[in-house]
């Protein structure tokens, strides 16, 4: 089951946020830390915000979001999701058992905020039952 | 020689992504990355000093279709904090790196293909790989595989039958990536494919191989298998508590 943190939409001034802890969890009941901001009449302008994601172990991904922020058809999203996956070693998923999670916004900005920790094999096994 | 590590991700809008090298990976290591993109258009940037496998970047369809781009590199000096993957336009994306031990830095690459299949199969869509040569007995031979699936439903990849899963990034239908390793003997891979799951979906793939020279002598490094623990998700943003 995913386990999530959700925070309802609020006005974030431009500046760094976190890092913020996610903590106690195992590359067992975990394949993916997902990130997801509703887009609430952002500004149009690059860049907007970046997002970091940063494991215990040391790996991290950082995603830079510009404007706009659209489909491949050139529609405007109404969400962004970005995800960083466990990740593997020699012996199968390393052995995460904490992270973080940062953002710089460099336009303010209005947004939801959901975190989860997701087990995304048991959500995919769970769907096609 | 020896698979070291991987590390991924994916966004559905984000212009970069910045994939920090996998812990572990030094200098000599071999770098190998791929980017699988829903597109209408643009381009895919690997990050810098990577080669493009041939046949790279390919594309499936012309207008809800898909890009897939891969490549490697030598690390002769000390490994960056990231690699950096950027697109035009803000479409969703995933993206991998995984490192190798070992390798022969001079010639890295032993054999490779790239298949990219257009014909749109249901789910699930078998991911065929065009069979390449291995040179020498023992060598590493990695798989990168991306669906063109035309749904957001959730999605999922098998890697190949006996191959070590490295990456599996689940995007939600569009352009998803999977990737996997093993070691073979000289001669033919023979016919290799993995297999890509999307409910109530249909669509083409591209199948990678890649076959790596070892270095004379070359190490093999492995990892101690870790045994994981049933806890709970702690604290987050300041302290509140996630339920």
């Amino acid at each position: 089951m995913a386990r999530t943190f959700n925070r309802n939409a609020r006005n974030y001034p431009a500046g760094l946020f976190g890092p913020f802890s996610i903590d106690s969890f195992t590359k067992n009941d975990t394949d993916v830390i997902e990130v997801r901001l509703s887009v609430e009449s952002w500004p149009t302008a690059s860049p907007l915000l970046i997002i970091k994601i940063q494991w215990d172990t040391g790996e991290s991904l950082e995603f830079v979001q510009d404007w706009p922020v659209e489909d491949k058809f050139g529609n405007p999203l109404t969400e962004c999701v970005y995800r960083a996956d466990v990740p593997h070693v020699a012996s199968g998923k390393r052995n995460v058992v904490g992270g973080t999670i940062s953002g710089e916004l460099f336009q303010p900005i209005r947004t939801a905020i959901s975190v989860a920790a997701l087990d995304t094999d048991a959500m995919l096994a769970q769907a096609q039952k | 020689m020896a698979f070291r590590s991987a590390n991924s991700g994916f966004t559905t809008s984000a212009n970069s992504i910045n994939v920090s090298a996998p812990t572990g990976t030094v200098q000599t290591d071999v770098v190998v990355v791929a980017c699988s993109q829903d597109t209408n258009g643009g381009t895919i940037t690997l990050p810098t000093s990577v080669s493009h496998f041939t046949g790279s970047p390919s594309t499936i369809g012309s207008g809800d279709s898909q890009r897939f781009a891969a490549g490697y590199k030598v690390e002769t000096g000390t490994p960056p904090a990231n690699y950096t993957f950027t697109t035009t336009g803000s479409q969703t994306k995933s993206c991998g790196v995984m490192t190798f031990s070992g390798i022969d830095n001079a010639t890295p690459i032993d054999a490779q293909s790239l298949n990219t299949d257009t014909t749109a199969e249901s789910s699930p869509k078998t991911i065929d790989f065009t069979a390449i040569t291995v040179g020498e007995n023992n060598n590493d031979v990695l798989a990168y595989y991306a669906v063109d699936w035309d749904s957001t439903n959730a999605e999922t990849h098998a890697q190949p039958s006996g191959w070590d899963e490295r990456i599996d990034i689940h995007s939600g239908g569009f352009a998803g990536l999977g990737a996997a390793t093993t070691t073979m003997s000289a001669g033919s891979t023979g016919t290799i494919t993995a297999t890509g799951t999307c409910s109530s979906s249909s669509g083409g793939a591209f199948g990678l191989l890649v076959a790596l020279n070892q270095a004379a002598g070359g190490a093999t490094i492995g990892g101690p298998v870790l045994a994981g623990r049933a806890v709970s998700l702690g604290r987050i943003f300041g302290g509140s508590t996630l339920q």
